[in-house]
């Protein structure tokens, strides 16, 4: 198993390394000049080479990657006795501060930049200092405006996270219990119809779903919120920025009925996808169990029906289930861009948007590289905990 | 005389065992009311893409009329009208031309390039199968939309865009499912007998591997075109599909929004129905094509 597990991460690696190439393939696979693209097309000549310049679009494509993924990176040796060295191994006599790698050695020489932007973090013996670079957590900042897209990210993350755990709850609560009636009651009315709506389902844009259920409950019922996550005027102290996890954790009632009351029309609109391919799902799985010689002979046995679909069925039919039920996470981070546009939900998908329109690319770079990261380490998981519960995937 | 009867009986045997094998899926396919209600919807879409722009004659860039905004459905405004007076109906109507000229060309894009990939990487094998299934590897490590939606950025808002797009985000589906095709049969008695008389490999492909793996490809090729005309939508939904005033279902959709507030439904309905019902068809149809080609696939 441990051995599995390294061989899937491994491959795990040159999948990533292909995303960042394609990612950063994005910006410079933009007929014309990205500069252009950016700048806009009244641009005078002079800004435009100015702005190729500051994007170190004149310098050879490798070189631009490295920058992509490193940025400017600066490090230095930290020695036992915390004082500092650089690469070459000259000692450091001054060492501005330690988000500063700025160095000046015993020639009295200055070394890297004094950058206040600058982030240093010590890894193990070393101390390493960039601006920008993706391989260190650092995503850049936004054209409009110059905001930090990692900070911009933590603060937006959570709000899809929140959306989409709640989603996949309702799409497993709903969509297996559905499967499995449909399989006892096969060929009946009860079949027929949830495998319909199931497969309208497939086949309902989210986003038309999401304005349909807005328009009913929100408008024409008025029973729920159609917008944001949590009402004017009512007061959360955020802990974790999972609105309903910290209003649990503050106990702050009001403000947790609140913040599931906005969750839910979203939540519903952004399930309903994978609530029906998991519906679907269950239904074949469950029929291709219930035909099998142990359910005879559970039947034979005398087993009560509750117990064989218990204990016989549904355990060996959740399999499958439980795979596609992980594939569908990175999908609804995906669909979250859609739903959030319409319930102005503030998460990456509302962000995501946003900069489409303002054609904001780095932002846009950005959060597909998070969200394709995102979908392998769960496609990662996914395989691995397949591999657990079913030892003869491991050995092949 | 006898003799030229028999030459001519072996070389009518393969088409009519073709002709019969094609019948017998047809006849399947027909016994089933998905499939039915499928093939119906999908004709039916395909006809209005073909005809209205013939009976009809539209410009949309002419198409205003302040004077009947958002006016709800009526006898002569049978789906209501927009916000500038447009005519819903005619402009769902004109729409299905847009969806299903995505889903029909960015499928086929998808559907030559990721076939080629996949039996090319499925007859050779080695480090030529392991270095194309390692970049659709990568492609598929990006959720179908995202993709779409970082390509269209890139390429630039537009109807062409669109299609390259969703035809691009589809080529490690089809590069897939023709490599394991591909596997499965090479290995196959007659793909070894052809083999042994030293037909070519181009030879073995296309007379042997493409007719007897197409069944798998027709279907996900009609169920792809569905997920297209969503995915179309979904980037019409974000402004990146076809531009204004030209109608398109997913764009119909976003310009819905900001009237809602104020009751007018209608505008929002019809484009989103004309998506579902579309896709609802190819998805019916695939379900159907599947149950009837293989029904051991039968779900």
């Amino acid at each position: 198993m441990f051995q599995y597990i390294i061989r899937r991460i491994l491959t795990t690696i040159p999948v990533l390394f292909g995303v960042s190439i394609l990612v950063f393939l994005f910006i410079h696979l933009i007929p014309g000049d990205p500069a252009v693209a950016l700048l806009g097309e009244r641009a005078t000549e002079e800004n435009v080479e100015r702005m190729r310049e500051q994007l170190g679009l004149n310098d050879p494509m490798p070189v631009q990657y490295v920058r992509f993924m490193l940025g400017h990176t600066h490090m230095l040796i930290v020695n036992a006795d915390n004082s500092y060295t650089t690469r070459r191994g000259e000692q450091c006599v001054e060492v501005t501060d330690a988000a500063n790698v700025a160095c000046r050695n015993t020639a009295g020489k200055w070394q890297g930049q004094q950058n206040p932007s600058m982030q240093c973090n010590r890894l193990g013996s070393f101390m390493v200092c960039h601006e920008n670079g993706i391989l260190w957590g650092d995503l850049g900042r936004s054209i409009k405006g110059n905001i930090p897209i990692g900070k911009e990210l933590q603060r937006r993350f959570p709000a899809t996270v929140e959306l989409a755990v709640i989603a996949i709850i309702i799409a497993v609560a709903v969509g297996i219990p559905a499967g499995v009636l449909a399989s006892l009651k096969r060929n009946s009315f009860v079949d027929t119809f949830t495998m319909f709506a199931a497969l309208a389902g497939v086949s309902m844009p989210i986003f038309w779903l999401g304005i349909l259920l807005m328009w009913l409950f929100g408008l024409v019922l008025g029973w729920l919120p159609t917008g944001g996550r949590l009402s004017t005027g009512i007061e959360l102290h955020t802990i974790t920025n999972l609105y309903l996890l910290d209003s649990l954790l503050t106990r702050n009632w009001p403000a947790f009925i609140d913040a599931l009351r906005h969750i839910i029309l979203p939540a519903l609109a952004l399930a309903t996808i994978s609530l029906s391919i998991i519906a679907r799902m269950t239904r074949s799985s469950m029929l291709d169990v219930l035909g099998q010689d142990y359910m005879r002979t559970a039947q034979a046995k005398g087993l009560s029906r509750g117990v064989q679909v218990r204990r016989h069925a549904m355990r060996n039919a959740m399999m499958p289930v439980v795979t596609i039920v992980g594939l569908q996470f990175g999908g609804l981070l995906a669909g979250a861009i859609l739903t959030e546009t319409i319930f102005s939900w503030p998460g990456i998908g509302k962000w995501v948007f946003d900069a489409i329109t303002a054609r904001d690319y780095p932002i846009v770079q950005s959060v597909t590289m998070i969200i394709a990261f995102i979908f392998v380490m769960v496609n990662l998981l996914v395989d691995i905990s397949y591999a657990w519960l079913n030892p003869r995937i491991r050995y092949e | 005389m006898a003799v030229a009867n028999d030459l001519s009986l072996a070389s009518e045997q393969p088409e009519s065992r073709h002709e019969n094998q094609t019948r017998r899926v047809l006849r399947r396919l027909m016994r089933s009311t998905n499939a039915r209600v499928g093939i119906f919807l999908v004709v039916a879409f395909l006809l209005i893409a073909l005809l209205v722009p013939l009976v009809d004659d539209y410009d949309a860039r002419r198409d205003l009329d302040l004077s009947s905004r958002l006016q709800p459905p009526s006898s002569e405004h049978w789906f209501g009208t927009d916000d500038l007076g447009r005519d819903v109906l005619r402009r769902v109507l004109h729409g299905a031309r847009v969806s299903l000229q995505v889903a029909i060309l960015s499928v086929s894009i998808s559907l030559i390039i990721g076939s080629m990939i996949g039996l090319v990487a499925g007859m050779t094998g080695g480090w030529v199968d392991n270095v194309l299934m390692r970049l659709m590897d990568i492609m598929l490590a990006f959720p179908y939309v995202l993709l779409a939606i970082a390509l269209v950025t890139t390429l630039g808002a537009g109807l062409r865009n669109t299609m390259i797009a969703i035809g691009i985000v589809y080529v490690p589906i089809y590069a897939r499912l023709s490599r394991s095709v591909a596997i499965s049969l090479r290995e196959e008695d007659y793909v070894m007998a052809a083999r042994s008389i030293g037909s070519t490999q181009l030879r073995i492909l296309f007379s042997h591997i493409v007719p007897n793996g197409l069944s798998p490809i027709i279907v996900q090729a009609t169920l792809s075109m569905g997920i297209a005309v969503l995915d179309a939508a979904a980037l019409g939904f974000l402004g990146l599909g076809q531009q204004p005033p030209y109608p398109e279902w997913g764009k119909m959709l976003v310009d819905s929004l900001q009237f809602i507030l104020s009751g007018s439904w209608w505008v929002m309905l019809f484009p989103g129905l004309a998506i579902m019902l579309t896709v609802l068809g190819f998805n019916l149809l695939g379900d159907g094509l599947r149950d009837a080609l293989d029904p051991r696939l039968r779900m």
